[in-house]
């Protein structure tokens, strides 16, 4: 397979992961490791189209480990704990592509706004990590509250992530086109 | 062409510069992985003391279950120190890691950004870990019972919100009650107990729950005569209940009619018009709350009377208004409170469940002490 179809393939799993990760299964106990399956799955298999070495793979371990912990022991504060991990390991994880993505976008001329979009990415993400770290002091209804608000704006962010990808890999396939005619 | 290729071909390449090349791509890889290496020694640390304290939080859970309620508070204080000692040691070990790491050229938003989480979450954590209680705790009640063959009575008790225990029983040596629902409240069973239905009020860390018994003339009395009330719990948990039972004694009252109101949640005003001549010399409390309850000041004829102007000589059809005050000890009660004397009781039943906040929490763990 030549360079640029991996490049299009990469894109196009890291797509399916984050498309994934908008369906929200995780709101019900155990599915949410199918969820966490499909997900890393997709990761997985869109990082086997990078040569670049990335802690990515140590960081979906640590990930799997945790939701099965999470899952299985009912501690009141491993379910916080837990909860802020995972999210925090899955910035992580869009930070590590997000590098990816800034090379691949140098390296197809594709001036996009990849470095604009995941600084707001992380912003926001890091935002509700914080406030989620307070969830086990707060009163019930604002805990549901932050978590729904929280919640809410990382489907946001995923979403302009997701697009920002489907437009990066259209212009990559683009390029790719362009390469065979001439 | 060829000649060209020819004179690329004939051009020496010195040995050594493979050699260097090879280290120079060796050199650069190490420095690649160097930057990356550290974020998940982080995480892995972090998650080994976050389960490490989870697995002593668990394991003091289940060990204390079967002591008894009168160390929990000692248990309490101890954790706490426990909690906190191991947050701040965390939390050192944090910033020395990120200092280091920044140190030593890592990327410092990053590692800020993940020092600042943890020690958030460590906080976090201490503060949840300090509120919550080793065991549950039954809220002292006061308890007054007719001498009628059935009496039934309502103890509330504090558990966390993670605290699916509910009770069985109550046991004073070897009387046992099983626990007795009313009929509204028939509905709401789920496996013979309502629980989570029996929650009464919902705090911040707490569940106010409650739980009611009936029993007879013979098991009250056993219960009365009994020095310690436990609550069973499902996991045959036992738990103190700091229970006062007494019996009315209608023989010895005044004749009167009597009304009782509540003021605030602090105040109770209680009035009484006297059917017979009689004399008062004492404020009467059931004898859990003697220090709770106080009598703030009696209105006879509009005049306002202290405990100081005891005793007082009151004639047949004249009003007396007592208004009694409840200290910021929390307790339940359902029982008769009034004034004293040679010639009998005036009294009336006050009936009274406080309203919890978060510091009354505290102050019960107090009172079991």
């Amino acid at each position: 397979m030549n360079e640029t179809k991996e490049h299009v393939k990469l894109l196009q799993w890291f797509a399916i992961a984050l498309f994934l990760q908008l369906l929200y299964l995780n709101s019900f106990k155990y599915i949410n490791i199918l969820q966490d399956i499909l997900v890393y799955g997709a990761y997985l298999k869109s990082l086997s189209y990078c040569k670049k070495v990335t802690p990515i793979k140590k960081y979906i371990v640590i990930a799997i480990v945790l939701a099965l912990v999470s899952n299985f022991f009912s501690p009141q504060l491993l379910f916080y704990w837990s909860t802020v991990f995972i999210a925090g390991i899955d910035l992580l994880i869009i930070m590590e592509f997000g590098k990816i993505l800034v090379s691949l976008e140098q390296r197809y001329d594709a001036h996009g706004p990849t470095a604009r979009v995941l600084k707001k990415y992380v912003i926001v993400v890091f935002a509700v990590i914080v406030g989620w770290t307070m969830l086990s002091n707060l009163p019930r209804d604002w805990q549901i509250g932050l978590l729904v608000l929280g919640a809410f704006l990382l489907f946001v962010v995923n979403i302009r992530l997701f697009f920002h990808v489907l437009s990066l890999r259209k212009h990559v396939k683009k390029k790719s086109f362009v390469v065979t005619y001439l | 062409m060829s000649d060209f290729k020819k004179q690329i071909d004939q051009i020496d390449i010195p040995k050594s510069l493979h050699k260097r090349s090879l280290q120079g791509i060796e050199q650069a890889r190490k420095e690649q992985q160097k930057s990356q290496r550290w974020l998940p020694k982080i995480i892995t640390i972090a998650v080994t003391l976050a389960a490490g304290g989870f697995i002593a939080l668990s394991i003091e859970q289940g060990g204390t279950n079967n002591h008894q309620a009168s160390t929990t508070l000692v248990q309490e204080q101890f954790s706490s120190y426990i909690y906190w000692g191991i947050t701040i040691l965390c939390i050192s070990i944090i910033l020395l890691i990120t200092k280091r790491k920044i140190g030593s050229g890592a990327d410092k938003v990053k590692t800020l950004g993940v020092a600042a989480i943890l020690i958030l979450l460590l906080g976090n954590s201490a503060l949840f870990l300090q509120h919550q209680l080793v065991n549950p705790l039954v809220i002292p009640t006061s308890i007054e019972v007719n001498k009628d063959e059935q009496n039934g009575f309502e103890i509330r008790y504090i558990t966390n919100h993670n605290d699916h225990r509910y009770v069985k029983f109550l046991q004073a040596d070897d009387v046992i009650l099983p626990i007795a629902y009313f009929t509204s409240k028939q509905d709401n069973l789920i496996n013979g107990f309502y629980y989570p239905y029996d929650t009464y009020q919902s705090l911040r860390y707490q569940y106010i729950r409650d739980t009611y018994f009936q029993a007879d003339l013979s098991e009250i009395e056993k219960i009365m005569a009994s020095k310690n009330v436990y609550l069973i719990l499902s996991d045959d948990a036992k738990i103190k209940a700091p229970l006062s039972l007494n019996i009315y004694q209608n023989d010895k009252e005044v004749p009167h009619q009597s009304f009782s109101a509540s003021r605030d949640q602090d105040e109770h005003v209680i009035s009484f018009i006297l059917e017979q001549d009689a004399v008062f010399d004492d404020f009467y409390v059931p004898s859990l709350l003697e220090n709770q309850i106080i009598l703030k000041e009696f209105i006879v004829n509009n005049q306002p009377f202290t405990s100081k102007n005891f005793p007082i000589s009151l004639k047949k059809g004249q009003r007396i208004e007592l208004i009694i005050q409840f200290k910021d000890s929390p307790f339940d009660m359902n029982a008769s409170v009034g004034l004293s004397g040679p010639d009998g009781y005036l009294l009336t039943k006050v009936f009274s469940q406080v309203y919890f906040t978060e510091s009354m929490v505290k102050k019960v763990r107090e009172m079991n002490e």
